[in-house]
């Protein structure tokens, strides 16, 4: 009996960590300047399909995501709009041959997308959780 | 002529604002594309077999090539190449324009560009389109051409947080391609054709009409747009109608020729639903041609309605389709059921089934498949 209480302890301590470690994967950042301090997931959802164009300011929204094949990117799209990067993808060949909206930006790294938010005041986009980021500002997530 | 005159006035609108350009934009390019292999099988109907010899075919359905630029913030150019057997040279450029965006409330956009007055017409490429082929509304373009060389204006306005007013007015020469061959047997665009027991009639009707067109499509000068009224993102409403002036040409004999201008007007509303992964579109259009030689030239009405409901199941989308036309000399209805399968973005695979239903032969058949690679 004892044993299986230390198994299923260890079990519980794992998975909190495991949780811990997937919200902590990715990081949503913005200029300095925006005023917004949190966003709704559906809000970054609609941000990165450019179904919501402005800030609350009026200043012009740029979404930039991370390349395709990143990992961060993976985790981004199954939280954020859940679905696979495939299947974003595809909602944007279908925009795009529609005469409609453009994908965002691709940046090729965290640094990369940094770089590019920290340059543009209206800049969106996400890093890794465990990257610095002290040149933006990190919004939360509802 | 016309068109080398659009691409100089677009490069020379394209340098002149280049000079003006701000600094901190940076050129976005996007390219995309597909190739798509297709097979068709027709079954039970005799008159086409006859005709054509065959009733079964693989080949390559489509391919295509997009490639959009954003030199400035405020200026995207589209291009669109795209290969489907039976096209001319010059329609293989499906689309090439510039849009310059003042406002969201108003865009300018030169060029070729599809027509959006339905939106099947805007399904013309194979990622768009669940299904293998496309509506009677693009293939048969009874009621207005897919694409136009000319000038458009568009624009949107949020009248409220959960309603948006948008609309499309376009104007310029478009390819008269009504009864053009499609799909790999050649049997879309020219079903009706095929609806009769007598292969003399189906042979004379086809010759009549390459005869008429001389091996190329007629151009005219034409008209149209719509409002889009937008609620909540899940349902739209749509208002349209295209206007244009033709010519037709009747020998009914070697000797006598007849011609006549002719005024044609088609108008129709389009809804169109999606909550969350269900989709709904229906159509109900009208088409009237009045000839101004009464005498010898008919007046003549079509009706064209359209249904189609999907789902989607993340990589697997089932759907049904229902398409009537009253068209001019015969009407019918096709039924259609498939399924879509994308399990990669960069493949899909498609299996569709359509049941011709008519009065004039033996109701009939169609199968089809595709596989199409995007990148």
């Amino acid at each position: 009996m004892k044993h299986i209480c230390k198994i299923i302890l260890v079990g519980m301590i794992f998975l909190l960590i495991v949780n811990k470690a997937e919200a902590q994967d990715f990081k949503i950042i913005v200029n300095k300047a925006n005023q917004v301090e949190s966003l709704s997931k559906k809000e970054v959802s609609n941000i990165f399909l450019k179904q919501k164009i402005k800030w609350e300011d009026k200043t012009k929204i740029i979404p930039v995501d991370l390349s395709s094949k990143s990992q961060h990117r993976e985790v981004f799209s199954s939280n954020i709009h859940n679905k696979s990067v495939n299947q974003v993808r595809a909602y944007w060949q279908q925009s795009v041959f529609a005469g409609k909206a453009s994908p965002p930006l691709e940046k090729s790294d965290d640094a990369a997308v940094i770089e590019y938010v920290k340059a543009n005041k209206g800049a969106i986009g996400y890093v890794s959780g465990l990257t610095n980021t002290g040149d933006v500002k990190t919004i939360t997530i509802n | 002529m016309r068109k080398l005159f659009f691409v100089i006035v677009m490069l020379s609108v394209t340098k002149l604002l280049v000079a003006q350009e701000n600094n901190e934009w940076k050129t976005q390019t996007f390219f995309t594309g597909y190739f798509a292999l297709n097979g068709e099988y027709i079954n039970g109907l005799p008159s086409f077999e006859e005709v054509k010899g065959k009733n079964i075919g693989f080949n390559i359905g489509e391919a295509s090539i997009l490639s959009t630029i954003q030199p400035l913030e405020k200026l995207k150019i589209n291009s669109v190449i795209t290969y489907k057997p039976r096209l001319e040279l010059s329609d293989i450029i499906a689309e090439l324009s510039g849009e310059w965006q003042f406002t969201d409330q108003f865009l300018v956009k030169a060029g070729r560009f599809l027509l959006p007055l339905h939106p099947a017409n805007s399904q013309y490429y194979a990622p768009m389109n669940y299904g293998v082929a496309l509506p009677i509304f693009v293939t048969n373009h009874s009621l207005f051409p897919l694409n136009i060389n000319g000038i458009n204006i568009n624009g949107k306005f949020d009248l409220s947080d959960n309603f948006q007013l948008a609309y499309d007015f376009s104007g310029g020469q478009y390819s008269k391609m009504s009864r053009n061959e499609a799909g790999i047997l050649g049997f879309f665009g020219r079903d009706g054709v095929y609806l009769n027991e007598d292969v003399n009639q189906v042979n004379s009707m086809i010759t009549k009409i390459e005869n008429t067109e001389n091996g190329k499509y007629p151009k005219y000068f034409g008209t149209g747009g719509k409002f889009n009224f937008k609620f909540y993102n899940m349902l739209q409403l749509e208002i349209a109608a295209f206007y244009s002036q033709e010519e037709l040409t009747k020998k009914p004999d070697p000797q006598t020729t007849y011609e006549t201008d002719v005024d044609f007007l088609s108008y129709g509303t389009n809804v169109i639903f999606n909550y969350n992964k269900f989709n709904m579109k229906a159509s109900a259009w009208y088409g009237n041609e009045k000839p101004e030689d009464k005498q010898h030239f008919e007046e003549y009405n079509i009706e064209l309605y359209y249904g189609e409901l999907s789902y989607s199941f993340d990589k697997i989308t089932p759907y049904g389709k229902v398409e009537i036309i009253n068209g001019r000399s015969k009407d019918w209805t096709r039924l259609t059921g498939g399924v879509n399968f994308r399990p990669l973005f960069e493949t899909t695979f498609k299996l569709e089934y359509h049941r011709y239903l008519q009065d004039y032969v033996d109701d009939f058949d169609v199968i089809q498949i595709s596989a199409v690679y995007s990148f």
